[in-house]
């Protein structure tokens, strides 16, 4: 008789229990910072292959172009707003002169940009023009800014999403580039 | 053979949908399909169909051109997910992370059904034995006096 009270009283339980475990479980995911942000599938893969113009003088480029040293490639725009704030950034990372940084002018008018290098000034060793976004959607780009770091042999080794910081600067591409090394 | 091709092209209508042009409501069907299947990897849980976001309308055009190319469905669905992880797909695959999410509710549906007849099975099985018979009939009877 008790026995058959207790199994009664454990059946009930079992519902509420099983809802605690799914509301524990919830609240785990509600917890997890920020879900715009995935991890780039492109990590260990080659850089995509493509064939575009060069800002500044409008020559084509393509991947060859970026190999046989380590690149940084920051995707951008002059309509990005964040774009301007990490602008700083990006011009103190090429004013060290440890890696080459490279841009990708995501979706914006020539003129624009142009505009923006003049009146921000240029880090950039050069700038490939993705006019309608192609490059990007084979970057798993979905926004500026993005950045990659691409190792000497055209391998996407991180990627970082939203604007740069002095932080992530130093302390998650700076400790990967001395391990390129 | 050129009459042929003259019918068909007599007969082929063009339909533009959403700045796509297609030769056939079976392709306008399958974009269609297709573009609800994906996630917009920038506004959440909205598919593709329905994001007025930039990346989105790229996306569509990828789709729309995978598409012209010749490509599957499956193939689509893996360039995407190459590019942009399994975060886009709606539909997730099956794989060892993916375990828990698709087995979990045919486990408790099978926890469910067990509980359900164990607890039918102990209901029949509520016959008294002959000691508590005679006990129910002794105080039974004292009640009668």
């Amino acid at each position: 008789m008790i026995s058959n009270t207790l199994r009664l009283r454990l059946l009930f339980a079992l519902p509420i229990v099983g809802i605690g475990v799914v509301i524990f479980i919830l609240a785990i995911g509600l917890r997890g910072g920020n879900h715009t942000v995935h991890p780039s599938t492109l990590i260990a893969k080659p850089f995509p292959s493509f064939e575009a113009p060069k800002l500044i003088d409008n020559e084509l480029t393509n991947h060859e172009e970026l190999l046989g040293e380590a690149r940084l490639i920051n995707v951008w725009a002059s309509w990005c707003v964040a774009c301007r704030s990490e602008h700083a950034v990006i011009q103190d990372i090429a004013a060290f002169n440890l890696i080459s940084v490279v841009g990708i002018n995501y979706k914006d008018q020539r003129v624009d940009a142009l505009d923006w290098l003049t009146e921000l000034g240029n880090p950039y060793d050069y700038t490939i023009v993705d006019l309608d976004g192609t490059l990007g959607v084979d970057l798993g780009v979905y926004g500026a800014p993005e950045t990659f770091l691409v190792d000497s042999k055209g391998y996407i080794r991180y990627k970082h999403i939203g604007a740069l910081t002095d932080k992530v600067w130093e302390g998650e591409i700076l400790p990967l580039i001395e391990d390129l090394d | 053979m050129f009459a042929l091709g003259l019918l068909t092209i007599a007969f082929s209508t063009i339909v533009t949908v959403d700045g796509f042009e297609f030769t056939s409501s079976d392709e306008v069907a399958r974009f269609s399909r297709l573009i609800e299947e994906f996630r917009c990897p920038q506004c959440l849980n909205t598919n593709l169909a329905g994001s007025d976001a930039p990346i989105a309308m790229d996306l569509r055009r990828t789709i729309y051109e995978l598409m012209t190319d010749g490509k599957t469905d499956r193939e689509i669905r893996e360039y995407l997910r190459e590019r942009y992880g399994d975060f886009i797909l709606f539909r997730p695959r099956f794989t060892p992370k993916t375990v828990i999410l698709w087995l979990l509710p045919v486990v408790l549906c099978l926890i469910a059904s067990l509980l359900v007849l164990q607890l039918r099975r102990s209901r029949h099985n509520e016959s008294l034995t002959t000691e508590e018979l005679a006990q129910v009939e002794k105080l039974m009877g004292s009640k009668e006096c």
